[in-house]
């Protein structure tokens, strides 16, 4: 029967809707909060279930079987269109294009507020320079180390070299041990 | 373990006008550094001494000199182990 498809699919809508809007199922179906209070919290009932139709505390039961009532119907398709206009779906809009008179506007306002912005022109990353060739020569002329400054760095390798060669484990305990377990 | 190479190295920053000094092994990993030489830059000076090494390949490891106005930057390479060694430089 149609209206029955209907109903079953509204409910499955609304089961669907229930979990993904309102959060965890189990907090509509316990009742901790005085029900005689007026305050909207997410603990007020969307729906008024009567006390005698009270199911018992299942998250899986409350979602799969709502309690059934005509004026229901109502509830439910406003609860749905509500929640229908609110939802933004980006991956239904589709491709974005502005138009041609949109497009060269926006190129025109843009490039006059950058003009107007007046940045300074970024500086060109300077990690080597060539010299002019006077300095070049000059520089290039000198004598290019120091024989000591030579002699301190060689030293100093080769000393280092050597004590590396030289590290080793020194053995203080036997690294296996048996288990004595008794 | 490294009680010698400490040695040497404490016997390097020993020596007047150097500011720092830094050994690392072939694959960058910094073994030592002391003074002004970071940690970091150990594998930047083993990829220098790498590439200077290839100019001549038949002689042995050149040294690398970087200079600025007032220091140097000295890097020898000897076996697998690079060393190098940041000092002033001296009064001309």
């Amino acid at each position: 029967m149609q209206s029955d498809g209907e109903e079953s699919l509204l409910h499955s809508c609304f089961g669907s809707l229930r979990s993904a809007v309102m959060g965890c199922c189990y907090s509509i179906c316990q009742k901790e909060t005085d029900p005689q209070e007026n305050v909207v919290n997410e603990r007020t009932h969307l729906l008024e279930v009567p006390e005698q139709q009270q199911e018992t505390p299942s998250p899986t039961a409350c979602a799969s079987t709502p309690p059934r009532k005509p004026d229901e119907q109502s509830a439910l398709n406003r609860i749905l269109h509500e929640t229908a206009t609110n939802v933004i779906d980006v991956g239904a809009l589709g491709p974005y294009s502005l138009e041609a008179g949109a497009y060269s506007e926006r190129v025109r306002a843009y490039t006059a507020r950058a003009a107007t912005a007046a940045l300074p022109p970024p500086m060109p990353a300077k990690l080597l320079a060539d010299l002019p060739p006077a300095i070049r020569r000059q520089v290039l002329v000198a004598p290019p180390m120091t024989h000591s400054d030579k002699e301190l760095i060689t030293n100093a390798v080769k000393k280092a070299a050597s004590a590396i060669s030289e590290l080793r484990v020194e053995h203080h305990e036997d690294l296996v041990v048996p288990f004595r377990v008794p | 373990m490294e009680k010698e190479l400490d040695k040497v190295v404490e016997e390097i920053m020993s020596t007047p006008n150097v500011a720092g000094c830094l050994v690392a092994d072939h694959q960058g990993l910094c073994l030592a550094s002391k003074g002004t030489a970071h940690v970091d830059s150990a594998g930047l000076i083993v990829a220098l001494s790498e590439q200077a090494c290839k100019i001549e390949p038949n002689l042995k490891p050149p040294t690398v000199c970087l200079e600025t106005d007032n220091k140097l930057c000295l890097i020898q390479r000897h076996g697998t182990i690079t060393g190098a060694v940041f000092k002033q430089k001296g009064v001309a």
